[in-house]
């Protein structure tokens, strides 16, 4: 077998055995622990089981001289095999802690494998151990989806191709000629190319960073990534091919036992009394009657029939109450989750009249379009489009997930451009209905807990839409209707100063916009001081900071002046702020209730408008240029945040490559001082391993076939600055390593003195000088290159 | 650096002291040629038979006839041509008319130092009757074995230019000789010396009346010098040495092993004449091209460089310490 006979007679193949091993075994420790045990008892278990390893195998290559053949180890194996199942009932008992069998069987091969390892010198168990590493590799690898598993997999697995390599050419090794030319790479481009490595291992692929998560979703694979990919397979949360969560428990959103079943769940009501202070009555009541009069009929029938869970009123007066808690101060539990892209505008309720004070919600549409049901991928989906995509200024489509633990309401929240909702296994189209324009509900009291609801939707891309006119015509006035106050004029004046210029149409909606988001502040807490004027007056002259429902109020407001129909959503905005991570879902919690506005754009389609400063509408997903260069941001913020360590580490990285050689000169020298010892043979064989070493490293390196005499004494070799010293020291080494072990020992007393000597005529500093050689600087700035193919050693003389 | 390293492993410092006699010898029979006596008398003293390409004229019969007289042996010469019989070169029995009985006569081969002169241009018949006689050192006559002496060395030379009427010797045969060398013109100096020399009066042969080693001393060096140590790694160089020069893609014929043994004989002859116990990687480098330049088929002429290439191409021994003395100190 000539993988054997490689293993066997490479002392560097032996050790790649016992690496690789090691790293297959602390993969599989890491597996094993499955994020049950912490960090430090992990590594603990790694260092030790290696340090065993290690030990073993200095201990067989110690005694393996006094073995002809190779020893039977087999006793050994099965005691390890049989004590690593006898552990387990003792750990049981003791510890508190067991393993399933299937990882236990794993566990065993595992300790077989490292005392195979341990015995790598003699090939046979090398090649047994190899095997069965790259069967316990492959076992962690698919036994967890851990990142730290994952990059051990993958050091196994580069490992392997070079141990593959190594072994390969050990084996042709002495079988062939070798040619005369050499391809070299430059050392400094190798290593350049690790160092790039390892950062970019730094930044992207280790950790939960911002760069990590920048650059994924290139290729999702088919196991509950959350990403969207047409191609994957039959996964948990991917593609078309969703399973229910509660089905499956890995889907996202809390687990079974978190704390989530309570009985108070807050409607959007008490969500936004807790937001948003309490709404106070207005005492000025003469604003109703500015209303066209079907309009204030209206309100006045909202009020006799209004219910208690949806469609009510949002008055935009509100009043600071002293109350015990605010809802920033206290830890609120996540109101639903959200899988997908954020931000992400969740519409619930949506408004149309105003009073001036009080937003009235749009009625029940009263024409309900049937809802179809339709099947993609083998489930059910509910086809609830209610746009035109006639503006083709759509991408998508765009896949959501929402978890409802603690919300109670019978609408869906989903974003505006919905074209379809899965739930589990609800096949029936009569299950949905509409509540207002755009927001769908389910035909029950309130929305399931625990179960995903699968969003589709479009997104609209505002850079499309640059050059679209708005169409004025719409259906309902009740979009553009506003009362007449003193106030209202003003606001209207003001919105009229503000787009003068500026080309009607959806450039004027954008600077609008654009104005209130940059010249007003948010702040959540502020409620309207003086009674006298509107609050959205107030907010907008005197103190041009306010709530986000002053902001949607003052867009809206201005927007219907300037004749765009517009209305008033409120809902939940799911803040990218509280992606997390790990789970790959972001948490909406009560202060997450926002208003935001939107503007019909013609032909049924509606766009969302955010006037509030911080927070964001979402964006089409980026293309493969925008992912990277999102990442290069990232990885700049990265190095930004960290200057000081990145410059510090590079200088220091760099100094220490530049000065490489004479720090390793330096230790070997001192090792050299410290290891001389008295016997005449190992002091010569040590002074010329020192020696051969300085001169590599100055650019002279002995021809593969030349012997170190020749080398020294050869006329093509003129340039190497030999002394007789060092001649001397070569026909002692001649005779320490060829000379029979009985002969006439030579005397400590001749060999000391002449290896010192060498030693200190031969320090590089003196090699370079000898030779009028450029310093490391000079080389490395130069990137002189040897010629390729002159066996003789060719060093450049710059 | 030698006063460190002349530590050989017995006591043979008399055998040394002739051999150092033997080379000075042949170095004033062969004026400016020394690395061409070293190699001779790495030759003789690893017990193979020498083969000498070169021109007429340069001293291919001096140099034998120096090497008999040094060792103190017969010495004989046998010009070869295309008539020439195997009986002239092995003897033959002859009818003793008074005896009534056939008694052998000798050829030349019964001498200490043979020098077979153009051995190509004999038949490939009585060529192999030569090679049979340097391989077995004894000839066999009408079916009677007769022993040739101990330290039976033949010189062959032949002359690479002329190659009419010639009968190469096949590689089979050459692998007989233990080494093939080529004197080469000397140089300026050494012909000088050597024209003022032939005019002296008593310049006549003055050096090849006394004989420099003893009796059987040839040959108890020659068992010392096959039983100089080599070590373990100088093994294993030399078996990989052999297995490249049988891969090689300008070698036709690689290294035998009977070539591989006397490469590693002619290496402790060459660690001999240096006066060291051992052999070191340079003593085979050393041998390596007249070893090698006899017996490998290589496709061109250029010999020296396909060697050199070989020899670049498998990496010497480490330097490192012996197994056995880690042994030893455990």
């Amino acid at each position: 077998m000539r993988l054997e006979i490689s293993a066997t007679r490479s002392r560097l193949l032996q050790d790649g055995v016992v690496a690789l091993a090691l790293l297959a075994g602390a993969g599989f420790c890491v597996a094993d622990a499955d994020g049950n045990r912490s960090t430090l008892v992990v590594s603990l278990v790694i260092a030790l089981q290696s340090a065993v390893t290690i030990a073993g195998n200095l201990y067989f290559r110690r005694i393996k001289k006094h073995f002809k053949e190779v020893p039977a180890l087999s006793p050994l194996l099965l005691a390890v095999m049989v004590g690593s199942y006898l552990w387990e009932p003792f750990a049981r008992w003791a510890l508190g802690s067991g393993r399933p069998f299937e990882t236990l069987v794993i566990f065993s091969l595992k300790n077989v494998m490292l005392a195979m390892a341990a015995a790598a010198c003699w090939g046979r168990y090398g090649v047994w151990a190899l095997f069965s590493s790259l069967f316990v590799a492959l076992f962690s690898a698919a036994a967890t989806s851990s990142p730290t598993v994952q990059t051990l997999t993958a050091l196994y697995a580069a490992g392997g191709v070079v141990w593959l390599t190594i072994a390969y050419w050990e084996m042709l090794r002495g079988r062939l000629i070798a040619s005369d030319r050499h391809r070299t790479f430059s050392r400094h481009w190798i290593a350049g190319g690790v160092l790039a490595a390892i950062l970019l291992l730094a930044a992207g692929g280790l950790g939960e960073n911002s760069v990590a998560s920048s650059i994924q979703g290139w290729l999702p694979s088919s196991g509950g990534t959350g990403e969207h990919d047409p191609f994957s397979r039959n996964g948990v949360g991917d593609g078309e091919a969703v399973v229910a969560g509660t089905e499956n428990i890995t889907s996202f959103a809390p687990i079974d036992d978190a704390p989530f079943l309570q009985d108070d769940k807050p409607s959007l009501y008490d969500v936004f009394d807790e937001m948003y202070e309490e709404a106070v009555p207005p005492t000025n009541q003469d604003r109703a009657v500015a209303l066209p009069p079907e309009m204030a009929s209206r309100i006045k029938e909202h009020l006799h029939t209004r219910t208690e869970k949806a469609s009510r009123e949002f008055s935009t007066l509100r009043q600071s109450t002293e109350r015990g808690r605010k809802v920033d101060d206290i830890h609120s539990d996540a109101l639903f989750y959200v899988a997908g892209r954020t931000p992400l505008h969740l519409r619930l309720e949506v408004y149309d009249v105003f009073d001036g004070v009080t937003w009235y919600p749009t009625p029940d549409e009263e024409y309900q379009p049937m809802i179809a049901m339709t099947s993609r991928g083998g489930r059910n989906w509910a086809d609830v489009r209610k746009f035109s995509e006639a503006l083709e200024c759509f991408q998508g489509p765009e896949s959501h997930a929402i978890k409802v633990v603690n919300l109670d309401t019978n609408r869906i929240p989903a974003p505006l451009h919905l074209t379809g909702v899965h739930i589990g296994d609800v096949n029936r189209a009569d299950m949905f209905g509409w509540a207002q324009d755009g927001v769908v509900r389910m035909q029950r009291d309130r929305l399931p807990t625990l179960a995903p609801i699968h969003l589709s939707s479009s997104v609209l891309d505002r850079t499309l839409l640059e050059e679209s006119s708005l169409s004025n015509g719409l259906s309902r006035d009740t979009y553009r209707s506003l009362i007449t106050s003193d106030d209202m004029t003003r606001i209207e004046r003001l919105a009229e100063a503000w787009v003068e210029g500026v080309p009607s149409g959806w450039p004027q909606v954008a600077e609008i916009e654009r104005r209130l988001r940059e010249t007003y502040q948010l702040d959540p807490h502020a409620v309207a001081s003086d009674e006298e004027t509107l609050p959205v007056a107030q907010f907008l002259f005197e103190d041009r900071r306010g709530p986000d429902y002053q902001f949607a109020t003052a867009a809206a407001v201005m927007l219907r002046s300037l004749g765009y129909p517009t209305r008033v959503v409120s809902g939940f905005y799911a803040d990218p702020q509280k992606y997390d991570r790990r789970s790959r879902h972001t948490a909406v919690q009560k202060d997450d209730v926002h208003f935001w506005v939107e503007v019909y754009l013609g032909v049924t389609t509606w766009a969302t408008i955010e006037p509030t400063p911080g927070y964001e509408v979402l964006a089409p997903p980026p293309g493969v240029l925008g992912r990277v260069l999102n990442a290069i941001v990232a990885l700049g913020g990265w190095i930004a945040a960290n200057a000081v360590w990145v410059i510090v580490g590079t200088l220091l990285a760099v100094g220490l490559y530049v000065r490489r050689f004479d720090l390793l000169e330096f230790a070997l020298t001192l090792r050299w001082r410290l290891a001389s010892s008295a016997d005449p043979r190992r002091l010569a064989l040590a002074t010329w391993g020192l020696v051969e070493w300085r001169l590599n490293t100055c650019g002279w390196r002995r021809p593969d076939g030349w012997t170190a005499r020749k080398w020294l004494l050869a006329e093509e070799s003129a340039d190497l600055p030999a002394t007789t010293g060092m001649r001397e020291l070569a026909g002692l080494v001649d005779w320490a390593a060829f000379a029979p072990v009985d002969s006439p020992s030579l005397s400590e007393r001749d060999v000391v003195p002449l290896c010192r000597r060498v030693v200190r005529e031969s320090s590089r500093k003196n090699l370079r000088r000898a030779e009028g050689r450029p310093g490391a600087w000079t080389r490395l700035v130069s990137l002189r290159r040897r010629l390729p193919g002159s066996a003789i050693p060719n060093p450049a003389h710059s | 650096m030698s006063m460190l390293i002349d530590a050989p492993a017995t006591d043979f410092t008399c055998d040394l002291a002739a051999v150092d006699r033997l080379r000075s010898h042949l170095n004033a029979a062969l004026c400016g040629k020394s690395d061409v006596v070293d190699q001779v008398l790495t030759c003789l003293l690893s017990r193979g038979h020498l083969l000498i390409e070169d021109k007429p004229g340069l001293g291919k019969t001096t140099l034998a006839k120096a090497v008999a007289t040094g060792i103190g042996g017969r010495f004989a010469r046998v010009q070869c041509t295309p008539d020439l019989l195997p009986s002239d070169i092995t003897g033959f029995n002859i009818f003793n008319q008074k005896t009534q009985e056939f008694e052998f006569r000798p050829g030349p081969v019964f001498s200490d130092v043979l020098l077979a002169d153009e051995i190509n241009r004999a038949t490939p018949r009585t060529q192999s009757a030569l090679l049979e006689a340097m391989a077995e050192r004894q000839v066999t006559v009408d079916a009677v074995g007769h022993r040739l002496a101990d330290e039976f060395f033949v010189i062959a030379t032949q002359n690479p230019t002329e190659q009419h009427g010639t009968y190469p010797l096949p590689e089979a045969q050459l692998d007989r000789f233990s080494m093939k060398v080529s004197i080469g013109y000397p140089g300026h100096s050494a012909e000088m010396d050597m024209l003022r020399a032939a005019v002296q009066p008593d310049s006549d042969n003055g050096h090849d009346s006394e004989r420099l080693l003893e009796e059987g001393q040839l040959k108890r060096i020659q068992t010392e010098v096959s039983q100089l140590y080599v070590a373990e790694p100088i093994h294993d160089y030399l078996v990989r040495l052999a297995a490249a020069t049988r891969s090689h893609p300008h070698i036709v014929l690689g290294l035998s092993p009977r070539g591989i043994l006397m490469w590693q004989r002619a290496a402790q002859a060459r660690a001999f004449l240096d006066h060291r116990g051992y052999v070191t990687p340079d003593d085979v480098h050393d041998v390596a091209v007249p070893v090698l330049s006899v017996r490998l088929g290589i496709d061109h002429d250029d010999y020296s460089t396909t060697i050199g290439e070989l020899l670049q191409s498998v990496s010497v021994p480490e330097y490192r310490l012996p197994q056995s003395a880690e042994l030893d100190e455990k």
